[in-house]
């Protein structure tokens, strides 16, 4: 079940600065930029890992599994940085 | 020698007459829950004409106020627990396993328990009006306001105990058809072949796991509020009324996707039939329905915009607003796709799916307004917002709903649809819905709330509020169309042939009406649309070509296979038709009466019955003492019976059950942390003594007990963990801490009483598992089940501990 | 109902205020940004149901599915989502020293609003009915005394919740004078419905003059045979009158109630005919309202507390 990967890393990004954002907000800005890095790398690493699966047997349920993957990694990614925006253009404790 | 119709019949059918209630088969509970569904559907649409009737005119006097308060609060009950939901489920107890060539539902007893229990839910909550104190709190049930001091009367524990139970129906329907997704498969049908509705059920089944948990633990805590006064959500005491907003809405916000996306599935379905083409851009739904399972949990705070909550975190819930909206988008645009590239032939099914369309995308613009949280300052709470929620659920699912039942009623009757009927029922909702709600926009933007029964004349509402009641009675007399159409067809029409739309979907690769056991031999796929691969597919099926072809017919078998690779695994020995389920729901029904009438002595004697049913549904299984371990499946494939395998389906059904009690616990635990952090002082002053030694010694055995249970050492395992239960309770009890006086202790009281109640299950089923070996059972299921169990139940404690207990030891 | 014939009194389509301006033109851009979308949409769909197969150019799924679900909707909201997380900060700046400051406690079914001092203690009490000076910025602070409501005067701004134990804020300003008819927003029990105010925006002026008269106890002399029944019947114990009667917290305060255009938070307007309504009968225009119906009250006695009441001005 690899495909709920990049939304779960998305779920865990948005529980995670949602929290931050009630317990640290004088810190919100750098441990949000923390998460949302992370979080890109981990959308990076399975993307591109996903993206040879699915070109090495594009036809297989591991190809079809693999290409989902990649795409819900590229829409996660979106996510999280929409997600992310909102700190780094509000005032912080506001 | 191969079997026939005549083998299969008399082992699968439903009796009929009163035995009729032992009914098990899928094909049964599901065509129950979907005309009971529908009759919930009319009772909502009744209750929506009575309050747009009092709104028609300023100052009408049709209703009083406290009839129209419990109109829209039965109307949104109704609505979203017992039609949405339930018919949905029932669309999919009936149709998943046809289309992934199942020959019922994994759980056949579970779906009968469940459509019971969701009978018996709408039954209490409706009784309600006979007693004169039906629910007036908005189907949101906001706290203070649904609290005791506010509301004496019984009307928020027949809404919380008729939802609850209700949604017990829900939860088991979740379990069973993601077991059946996962394990029922045909042979050859890989993740990547199912057919969309398939996928769109399995996420929504999900969804469903972790969604209803908090609102069925947020209306445990107000019931344990109102009855028993422990303070959860009263600000004088530590609690915090916005608590039950976010329990309700962290339910409430995936309630619209688990209703929207199976509606989507049937699209999915209907569209690539009439286009006559394989649904184009496959991969990309299955990742918008995906995407949107896990995005409509970052969405609940969209409800509470208006409550003061910090700017950025409202923020986050605006941008993942806007981010459900891509996966949506992907789907509109794969179905314009398929419809562009194939020869789209417009019958009445399609017909629908074009006023999807039009309503739905309508809905979802104005979903992307009331994301924007400026906006949503000013419409929320108005008539805006009722307007866009009937856009989308009305267009998101009705209209689909519709089409479905248009599209699959071949199957259940037999009968051809002729055009002339469904295009007029089409014209009269589509014009009525419209007019109805499209106006309705306009109305909230000038100033009208919601939930207002009656309204001053000359602010600009009279004549909007006019036209929306016209058509709200357009509206009803279109569903009023409907089932004179429906009569007309079932009485006058000629019998179909199969597969009358020539649709690629195995569920058509059966005679119509369908047969109780739905296949006679349970074939093998190589395709997303076998039937367009292999016309002769329903034919071959029917002369057992395929697996579990064969006679005499004994008992009811069906394969399992593997979840992924969906190679044939195992086989099931289903069980027969059975009195116990509507036995367990009736007992839960006991239960519940109890609670609701404050006579705790019936609700024990109802737990204390129930549990006996259940532990004789846990027996009384069809395989029986020793005998055959495995058997010829057909088509050369020797498998071992289900009972004797450890990941039976039985184990399957339990792990996403623990999904479930986990996001359960999980809730209350966010409630604990919810209140910490708005409270000034979280343990309040004088109740940090809750003590650490004792309570670490308790999680030690505990801990004991599982490797006792690994060790299949049973009865040490159940001794073990009472020992721990009673050390825990003693420590708490010696801290002296009293429920009721804050709603620190309240929680702290709560985390632990959940986790008795596991603790006295799994005992249990430790006994249990013993008195089976006892009985000379030789299995591998039930002992994988009871240490799957046991080892959920210790950890959970684990995290309860650590919350009660670690947390203050460390802070202090 | 009081104030028949004032459409766009209570309408977020006719703005007064900055903060309600705002939000109104982010409201015009959505919805033709919504309508030309949805129109796109539909052509589209009906063009791949309903024009001859043949008679279709092709079109690359991948434009569709990639570019229609995906390009696009991320490019558009993505500015969306800029402008409004930029206008949520802007809709909540702080206000400045020159602001009024308000409090405003709702109960079940009736708003208690107190005018605060510069270190927030409350200068006198009314109700239900708010006046405001023109061009400057107020700020509300919000509260509840029983369950949740939501204070909303869709023509100056957008609403906030009122939660027990929590105290909430929101600023507005009025741009030009005029009465803004505001409603509680969140459903509260059995007369929701009937849980309005006014708010009142003054030129400057006028706006002291009006300050000056409700910080002055109730003005002598006074219908006395309606002020001796306001004492003896027990209304005292529940609404203060201010020189008359002492202070009590349950019901609105009186004061200067016949400054006020409506009775019953919206429900009556204030006339003495509808005063004599409103006390002999009031569960009845009004049920679920806390105070009771003082029907045995003979008229020539409802009549003199009518007139007692319309002297507080």
């Amino acid at each position: 079940m690899r495909i709920v990967f990049a939304p779960t890393v998305w779920f865990v990004h948005f529980c995670a600065v949602y929290i931050l954002a009630t317990v640290l907000c004088e810190q919100l800005v750098p441990t949000t930029a923390a998460a949302t890095l992370a979080a890109f790398g981990a959308y990076a690493v399975a993307g591109v890992r996903d993206w040879r699966v699915w070109r090495g047997a594009p036809e297989s349920q591991q190809g079809f599994l693999a290409f989902t993957h990649v795409v819900l990694c590229i829409l996660s990614t979106v996510g999280t940085l929409w997600v992310a925006y909102p700190v780094f253009a509000l005032p912080a404790c506001a | 020698m191969r079997a026939r119709h005549e083998d299969l019949e008399p082992v699968w059918r439903t009796p009929p007459g009163i035995a009729a209630l032992t009914g098990v088969n899928h094909t049964t509970v599901g065509l129950r829950y979907v005309v009971t569904g529908f009759a919930f559907f009319l009772i909502g649409g009744v209750l929506a004409m009575l309050m747009r009737s009092q709104l028609t005119f300023a100052g009408n006097t049709l209703l009083d106020h406290h009839q129209y308060n419990a109109a829209f609060t039965l109307h949104g009950t109704v609505m979203m627990f017992f039609f949405a939901v339930p018919i949905l489920l029932g669309f999919s107890a009936y149709l998943v396993p046809k289309m992934v060539g199942a020959r019922d539902l994994i759980f056949p007893r579970l779906s009968a328990f469940g459509y019971f229990c969701y009978l018996f839910g709408g039954l209490l909550l409706m009784s309600s009006v006979v007693y004169g104190e039906p629910p007036t709190g908005g189907w949101f049930m906001y706290t203070p306001l649904s609290s005791r001091p506010f509301t004496p009367d019984s009307g928020p524990d027949f809404w919380l105990l008729g939802v609850t139970f209700a949604e017990i129906s829900a939860v088991a329907g979740a379990v069973e058809l993601i077991a059946t997704i996962f394990k029922g498969r045909v042979p050859g049908m890989t993740l990547a072949r199912m057919p969309l509705f398939v996928w769109a059920i399995l996420v929504t089944a999900f969804m469903i796991v972790f969604a209803f948990p908090p609102l069925i633990l947020g209306s445990i805590l107000l019931e344990v509020e109102r009855a028993f006064g422990l303070p959860f959500y009263d600000a004088a005491r530590g609690g915090d009324p916005i608590l039950w907003q976010h329990l309700f809405w962290l339910f409430g916000h995936p309630e619209v996707y688990i209703i929207f996306l199976p509606a989507a599935g049937i699209v999915s379905t209907i569209i690539p039939t009439f286009a006559r083409l394989p649904m184009i851009g496959y991969r990309w739904v299955v990742v918008a329905l995906v995407a949107t399972g896990f995005l409509s949990f970052g969405l609940w705070v969209h409800h509470m915009y208006a409550v003061d909550i910090p700017l950025v975190s409202l923020s986050f819930f605006s941008a993942a607003s806007m981010a459900v909206v891509i996966p949506t988008g992907i789907q509109v645009f794969a179905w314009i796709a398929t419809l562009w590239h194939g020869r789209p032939e417009v019958r009445a099914p399609l017909v629908f799916v074009m006023g999807f369309f039009f309503v739905f995308v309508l809905g979802g613009l104005t979903g992307v307004m009331v994301a924007l949280v400026p906006f949503d300052w000013q419409a929320h709470d108005t008539h805006f917002v009722v307007a866009h929620l009937h856009y989308v659920l009305f267009g998101g699912m009705v209209f689909p709903l519709l089409a479905g039942l248009y599209y699959w009623l071949p199957l259940v009757s037999g009968k051809r649809l002729s055009d002339f009927g469904s295009r007029l029922v089409f014209w009269l909702v589509f014009v009525g819905f419209n007019l109805t709600f499209l106006p309705m926009h306009l109305t909230g933007l000038v100033g009208m709330p919601r939930r207002v029964y009656t309204y001053a004349d000359g602010m600009g509402w009279d004549l909007l509020n006019f036209i929306s009641t016209v058509g709200g009675f357009l509206t009803a007399a279109g569903i009023g169309a409907f089932l004179v159409d429906l009569a007309l067809q079932g009485r006058f029409s000629r019998r179909a042939r199969p597969n009358p739309w020539n649709a690629g979907t195995l569920e058509w690769a059966m005679p119509s009406p369908v047969p109780s056991y739905n296949f006679v031999s349970q074939p093998r796929v190589e395709d997303r649309d076998p039937l367009w691969r292999d016309p002769e597919l329903g034919a071959r099926q029917q002369r057992a070509e395929f697996y579990l072809g064969h006679a005499p017919v004994k008992r009811r078998e069906m394969l399992v296979t593997g979840a992924l690779s969906a190679e044939p695994e195992q086989v099931a020995i289903l069980p027969g038709n059975t009195w116990v389920p509507l036995f367990a729901a009736l007992f839960m029904g006991v239960f519940f009466v109890g609670v609701l009438a404050q006579v705790y002595a019936i609700a024990i004697l109802g737990i204390v019955l129930a549990a006996g049913a259940f532990l004789a549904w846990a027996w009384k299984t069809p395989e029986g003492v020793g005998g055959e371990r495995d058997m010829d499946a057909g088509l050369g494939a020797r498998l071992p019976l289900h009972h004797t395998v450890a990941r039976s389906p039985g184990w399957w059904g339990t792990a996403i059950v623990l999904f479930a009690d986990a996001a359960l616990y999980g809730s209350l635990i966010y409630a604990h942390l919810f209140l910490w952090t708005v409270s000034p002082s979280w343990p309040p002053p004088g109740y940090l003594d809750v003590g650490f030694a004792l309570p670490a010694v308790a999680l030690a055995i505990l801990a004991l007990s599982s490797v006792a249970v690994q060790w299949r050492q049973y009865g040490l395992a159940a001794a073990l963990a009472v020992a721990a239960a009673v050390l825990q309770s003693y420590a708490l009890a010696a801290s002296g801490l009293a429920p009721g006086s804050h709603a620190y202790s309240a929680v702290v009281f709560m985390l632990w009483t959940v986790q008795a109640v596991h603790i006295a299950i799994a005992v249990a089923m430790a006994l249990f598992t013993l008195r089976r070996r006892a009985a000379g059972y030789d299995e591998a299921q039930v002992p994988a089940v009871t240490r799957l169990f046991w080892h959920y139940m210790v950890a959970q404690w684990g995290a309860g501990f650590a919350v009660v207990h670690l947390f203050p030891f460390v802070a202090a | 109902m009081a104030l028949a014939g004032c459409e766009g009194i209570q309408s977020a389509l006719d703005p007064a205020g900055p903060n309600a301006d705002a939000i109104y033109r982010v409201t015009v851009v959505m919805t033709v940004g919504a309508v030309v979308i949805f129109a796109l949409v539909l052509l589209l769909v009906l063009y791949a149901t309903y024009r001859h197969p043949d008679r279709r150019p092709a079109v690359s799924t991948r434009l569709l599915i990639v570019g229609g679900g995906v390009v696009f909707p991320v490019v558009v909201l993505s500015a969306l989502l800029a402008w409004g997380v930029w206008l949520t900060g802007a809709l909540r700046v702080p206000p400045g020293n020159d602001a009024v400051r308000i409090e405003v406690v709702a109960n079940m079914f009736w708003w208690d609003v107190r005018y605060l001092d510069e270190h927030g203690q409350a200068r006198f009490a009314t109700a239900n009915e708010i006046a405001i000076p023109v061009g400057r910025p107020v700020e509300f602070t919000l509260g509840s005394r029983d369950v949740i409501h939501s204070f909303w005067v869709p023509n100056l701004a957008g609403k906030i919740d009122m939660i027990p134990g929590r105290v909430t804020r929101l600023r507005l300003q009025a741009d030009r004078p005029g009465l803004y008819r505001g409603q509680c927003a969140e459903f509260c029990g059995p007369q929701h419905a009937r849980m309005a105010f006014l708010v009142v925006a003054l030129p400057e002026p006028q706006y002291a003059e009006w300050l000056e008269n409700q910080r002055e106890p109730a003005r002598a002399p006074l219908q006395h045979q309606g002020r001796e029944a306001f004492l003896a019947h027990g209304c005292a114990s529940c609404h203060t009158v201010r020189g008359v009667s002492q202070a009590a917290l349950l019901g609105p305060d009186l004061t200067h109630v016949a400054s006020r255009a409506w009775i019953g938070a919206g429900t009556l307007a204030n006339t003495p005919e509808q005063l004599v309504t409103w006390i002999a009968e009031g569960e009845r225009v009004k049920p679920g309202r806390a105070m009771p119906s003082f029907g045995h009250l003979d008229r020539e006695t409802l009549e003199a507390l009518a007139a007692f009441l319309s002297e507080l001005r």
